[in-house]
């Protein structure tokens, strides 16, 4: 639901009034270095033990009326962010500004002209309405909390809204349920809109829709946005809806933004590796055999604590050879593969059996391993690790391959790096970075 | 040439709502052979759901009731058999998977064990060798760790990792038909990939797939043929290739439009509201004629070529021009943006 503070006292702003504005070249929001932590508490004493990094150091601008889709899967920490920029998340780090002015800042009016400036729409339009309120009254309730007491006036709004909309002034005398879904996210645009709002934070808003309901929601938002210049920010993990609605792309992997830049760009040309495994994923349109991204390994790791380095290389398609490693392409793929499954517990049932003896070659068959591997050192090491795995000694199998099949990926986080106008946040694109042996 | 695995003919089941009866089936026909796969698409309250509960009788009855129709399956008509038959059918022959898992699982059982029950109730296999098997099982949907992962309960398990179960689950009897109402829908799309690699490989062995889904992408990925359905009816059907060379219902064109481009937010009739003759589409429609109306559903006829997807619409029969429902609704194949 849009929390729009039920419990104030509002002196009121005119919601007629349009807010200054973000004027241009300065970013209606801009936000730095962001981060959600969250205690993981253990015992009566509610001790720390560790914590969740929800969102960890994450830095985006939006202008006004530029639509900006962060991207990305569970856990990813997309919808932490965009709670944390309309303030219902405290973040525990870093800053949001609206507008020039710091969020965490405001107090009293400002705060509340904020709350009427960021409004919310959520991804289950059954969740932003009250089953026993009409949907005129649940409408009009924003201009009520800011203070409209007119309701004449609130009247002639709300029947505004509802023609924009797609729907008719009749129905304000209606109850949620005589409602379709398509209709009720409908319903929780006008209620966005009767404040003026400058920002709609969108949480994935169409994922609960039918594909042409769906088409119809984005281009009510869409056609909201170039007629009234307000800015949106898009959570949505459909390629689609990005594609076709949003100007810019911040694809997040656990709590990082990976990549970021113009939506048509990063779509057709993706840069980072995990933004090609997103995008890969996705069935193509067109009928027939197709073929997927394969990550290395298929879990994602636990928030609570990420891979070091970079957090996708435990998974990374392209993850980068050590320096000495004289390997082909493929064969390293394969180590790498056999390496952080082993590293990450992700492991097949055939090397799981402590009872009985795994047979050596069983284990090099399902990792797809060659028999020998021309650089000796990897060679030794695999054969090390896969008698380990047939002992039963996970943890001496890890070492040995960490030991020797070490990766740049693992020892440095990388930066962020420019690429076409584009930031990408991978060692493959960091000069400062050795290169990739294999290349 | 042999019966089809699962042959289904004048279908209808309706529900009893607050508001008077929805013809939720109305109608449907259609087969699926061994081996293969048969995408049935359409949007919330097209009926593909209740089609397939009403296939082994789990549709919940009341509200809804089977009204008319077969279901031959393997020989059998499943809604004239009895229930001890129906049970025998369900998990052997015709297994279900499900959107949310937790609705194949029971929450207060290993996951380990819910595979071993089932391969036990209808297989001949007990103790060790159904333990050694369901890990096996759990192996191939794709778990790893599968023996430490047996003990573990489905609330443990993320989305992924319980539709994988629900797959084992649903594998363990070795069904001749899987009908799998949404299973990609509400998991992230690296696992979507996973599942329909997975999924499309079980139909090497003869299995028959009998898929629910709104996701045209999926379609693509997956079926063979494909029928699309509004309203209770199926309104189109053919080969994959065919119907998405050339969509010819305009429900159909309608349908990959909203893949490509914002429409304008026009009226979407409640299901209440769709029609219960001829063309169910026919309200919101853009070439809709008088001829839509009444009567059964318009005939399926051919929309391009004679073996190629037919469409029931009147636009197809003679004294149409077919052209000026093909003219706005162009195919995706061959034109896609990757």
């Amino acid at each position: 639901m849009t929390d729009d503070g039920a419990a104030d006292t509002s002196g009121g702003s005119s919601p007629g009034d349009t807010g200054t504005g973000a004027t241009t070249g300065d970013p209606l929001l801009a936000v730095e270095d962001l981060e959600k932590h969250y205690p993981i508490t253990r015992g009566i004493l509610r001790r720390e033990v560790g914590r969740v990094r929800a969102v960890d150091g994450v830095s985006f601008e939006l202008r006004e009326g530029e639509t900006l889709a962060l991207v990305g899967e569970s856990g990813s920490g997309k919808t932490t962010t965009a709670l944390s920029v309309l303030g219902m998340e405290t973040p525990t780090g870093g800053t949001v500004s609206f507008d020039g002015d710091p969020v965490s800042e405001l107090s009293g009016e400002s705060l509340r002209e904020f709350r009427r400036r960021a409004q919310l729409i959520v991804q289950d339009p059954n969740d932003a309405f009250n089953p026993r309120t009409t949907v005129g009254e649940a409408v009009a309730e924003p201009l009520v909390v800011h203070g409209m007491d007119d309701a004449d006036r609130r009247e002639r709004i709300v029947t505004d809204l509802f023609e924009r909309v797609g729907l008719s002034a009749a129905d304000a005398d209606r109850y949620p349920h005589e409602f379709s879904g398509g209709e009720k996210q409908r319903l929780a645009i006008a209620r966005a809109l009767t404040v003026d709002p400058d920002l709609i934070v969108a949480d994935e808003p169409t994922s609960a829709l039918d594909a042409r309901v769906r088409s119809d929601v984005l281009g009510l938002l869409a056609d909201i946005r170039d007629r009234f210049g307000v800015s949106i920010l898009l959570v949505s993990h459909d390629i689609d809806t990005v594609r076709r609605f949003c100007d810019r792309i911040a694809v997040m992997y656990l709590g990082e933004i990976v990549e970021k830049g113009r939506a048509e760009g990063v779509l057709s040309a993706p840069e980072h590796p995990y933004t090609r495994v997103l995008l890969d994923s996705v069935p193509d349109l067109t009928p027939g055999e197709q073929t997927f991204a394969r990550p290395l390994t298929d879990s994602v790791p636990d928030p609570s604590d990420p891979p070091d380095g970079c957090r996708f290389h435990t998974r990374c398609p392209a993850v980068i050879a050590p320096v000495d490693a004289d390997l082909s392409r493929e064969t390293w793929r394969r180590l790498a593969a056999f390496r952080f499954a082993v590293e990450t517990g992700d492991l097949p049932g055939v090397v799981e059996d402590p009872d009985e003896r795994v047979d050596a070659e069983r284990v090099r068959a399902v990792f797809d391993l060659p028999d020998r591997i021309p650089d000796e050192a990897a060679d030794s090491a695999v054969s090390d690790a896969v008698a380990a795995l047939a002992r039963g000694e996970v943890d001496g199998a890890r070492q040995s391959l960490a030991d020797t099949l070490g990766t740049v990926c693992e020892r440095e986080a990388p930066s962020d790096t420019s690429v076409d106008g584009r930031t990408v946040r991978c060692h493959r694109h960091d000069p400062a970075v050795e290169t990739d042996p294999l290349e | 040439m042999s019966d089809p695995l699962l042959a289904v003919e004048g279908l209808r089941t309706h529900v009893d709502a607050e508001r008077g009866t929805i013809r939720a089936v109305d109608g449907v026909d259609f087969a699926v052979e061994r081996g293969e796969t048969v995408c049935l698409v359409g949007e919330s309250g097209s009926g593909k759901s209740v089609t397939c509960e009403s296939l082994t009788g789990i549709v919940p009855q009341p509200p809804a009731r089977i009204v008319d129709g077969t279901v031959r399956f393997d020989g059998t008509d499943l809604l004239t058999a009895t229930e001890s038959r129906l049970r025998s059918v369900r998990g052997d022959g015709i297994a279900h998977v499900f959107q949310n898992p937790q609705r194949a699982l029971d929450p207060v059982y290993p996951v380990g064990d819910q595979v071993v029950e089932t391969m036990t109730i209808h297989r001949d296999v007990s103790g060790d060798a159904a333990r050694e098997r369901a890990v096996e099982l759990l192996d191939d949907v794709g778990i790893s760790r599968p023996r430490e992962r047996f003990d573990e309960y489905p609330h443990e398990l993320s989305g992924g990792m319980a539709q994988r179960v629900a797959l084992a689950v649903a594998l363990a009897a070795d069904p001749d038909l899987l009908i799998a109402d949404e299973p990609t829908t509400s998991v992230d799309v690296t696992v979507q990939a996973r599942l329909l690699e997975l999924l499309s490989d079980l139909t090497d062995d003869g299995t028959g797939l009998l898929w629910v889904t709104h996701d045209l992408r999926v379609v693509a990925a997956v079926a063979d043929r494909v029928l699309v359905m509004y309203g209770g009816t199926i309104v189109e059907r053919g080969s994959v290739e065919s119907v998405f060379d050339a969509p010819g219902h305009p429900y159909t064109g309608a349908l990959f439009d909203s893949y490509r481009e914002s429409t304008a937010a026009g009226q979407r009739t409640a299901r209440e509201d769709v029609p219960t003759d001829g063309c169910r589409f026919r309200v919101e429609c853009p070439h809709a004629v008088a001829d839509c109306a009444g009567g059964e559903q318009p005939p399926f006829r051919p929309v391009d070529e004679a073996d190629g997807n037919r469409a029931s619409c009147v636009y197809y029969g003679p004294g149409y021009d077919a052209d000026q429902i093909l003219a706005d609704a162009d195919g995706v194949a061959g034109g896609d943006d990757d």
